[in-house]
């Protein structure tokens, strides 16, 4: 896998409403981190083609653009929250699971199950110092210096 | 109208009240944090406890509109009775209501602007009711324009019918003429809104018709301009005065 240009200042956060997320962006800012903010599954898939973040965080119910071609050969968990495909892409290309954080307002077992599998980080939406705390976590340390090892 | 089986809650509709709910109380909790931690610098204090101060109103905004919705399923096929005996000054009720979306206006470069603010028209009723249909089609309105627009709010009398009209439009996506016929239904969602905000509880369009057209007699329309991309929402009362 061609490795991508990094931007190890800057998060790829994945959200439809980031109004209600400026906390996160200023928590980060005050970090000295960048953020760039895609509002659905495709923008935010055109970002990860385009180089690795230091950490990618995706509201499942974000929206994902017709013709939705990105479903195909997916299972209704997919269809139901679209911001596993960000997850997974992001697994998949060049993000280490501890890079990924996934988040939904609803707890479901399934989604649990799958970010297992995928290696990524859950949480439920409504907490948001457990987000700041799993953020400040995930940029403790460098995952490339800790994969190279 | 309610759905057709009231008795029993319109599971989907609540999963999607929760998710619209705590969008913006995680953002008001995230903030209180940020301002008791010290990662918000002091000259973005003052603006961010404004931002906070408008997602709780939006809270209830969402919260008020479960609430009517549900009332009125508990006792279908009769209106839940309200003081309907007040005047409503349409420029006051459209200021106010605005105001509460000034913050998500301001991050979007979107503006609502009333037209005519000196004119007082008014029609007898509830000042919050009405009030909250604007708050509804103007949350709308600043969700889902084209960032950088206006959301204009027009009142003129109809000379023919002598009606006040009062139009609320803003430019961007809209809905399909097909969806035009059931946009006001509870729960139904534009296909172009759900391509920009995944989750939204498709209620707003529905109190409103039910505040202006069964509690007001008036009558509400929406209509949607390919060629000039307009939305426009159209509230007509045959009683008015001016205060």
């Amino acid at each position: 896998m061609n490795e991508l240009p990094r931007k190890e200042d800057t998060i790829l956060l994945a959200d439809d409403e980031p109004y209600h997320l400026q906390f996160f962006l200023d928590y980060l800012e005050s970090l000295k981190y960048k953020t760039v903010v895609a509002d659905n599954v495709d923008n935010a898939i055109l970002r990860l083609q385009e180089c690795r973040f230091r950490a990618v965080i995706a509201d499942l119910s974000i929206p994902l653009l017709p013709p939705q071609s990105l479903l195909t050969g997916r299972g209704t968990l997919f269809q139901k929250y679209p911001g596993l495909l960000v997850a997974d892409y992001a697994r998949n290309h060049n993000h280490t699971g501890r890079q990924v954080v996934v988040y939904s307002v609803h707890d479901d077992p399934q989604v649990r199950e799958l970010a297992a599998k995928l290696g990524v980080t859950y949480l439920l939406k409504g907490r948001p110092r457990i987000l700041k705390e799993e953020i400040k976590d995930i940029l403790s340390f460098d995952p490339l210096a800790k994969s190279e090892s | 109208m309610p759905p057709e089986d009231s008795s029993l809650p319109d599971l989907r509709l609540l999963a999607n009240f929760v998710h619209q709910i705590v969008n913006p109380l995680n953002g008001v909790i995230g903030t209180v944090d940020n301002l008791i931690d010290g990662s918000v610098p002091s000259e973005k204090r003052e603006q961010r406890l404004r931002a906070t101060r408008a997602q709780l109103e939006f809270a209830v905004m969402i919260v008020r509109n479960l609430a009517y919705f549900t009332e009125q399923s508990l006792t279908p096929g009769k209106l839940p009775q309200r003081d309907l005996s007040k005047t409503c000054v349409i420029p006051q009720l459209v200021i106010e209501a605005a105001l509460f979306f000034q913050e998500s206006g301001i991050s979007r470069g979107i503006k609502i602007e009333l037209t005519d603010p000196r004119t007082q028209y008014a029609i007898t009723g509830s000042p919050e009711l009405i009030r909250q249909v604007f708050m509804n089609i103007f949350d709308n309105a600043v969700k889902y324009s084209d960032a950088g627009t206006e959301v204009t709010v027009k009142t003129h009398v109809q000379k023919k019918t002598k009606n006040l009209i009062i139009e609320i439009s803003n430019i961007g996506p809209g809905f399909t003429s097909e969806e035009s016929r059931t946009i006001f239904d509870p729960g139904v969602r534009g296909s172009e809104a759900r391509k920009l905000i995944a989750s939204g509880t498709g209620l707003g369009l529905y109190i409103c018709k039910m505040i202006v057209e069964d509690y007001h007699k008036g009558e509400v329309e929406a209509e949607y301009s390919r060629a000039t991309r307009t939305v426009t929402i159209r509230l007509r009362f045959s009683k008015w005065r001016i205060v």
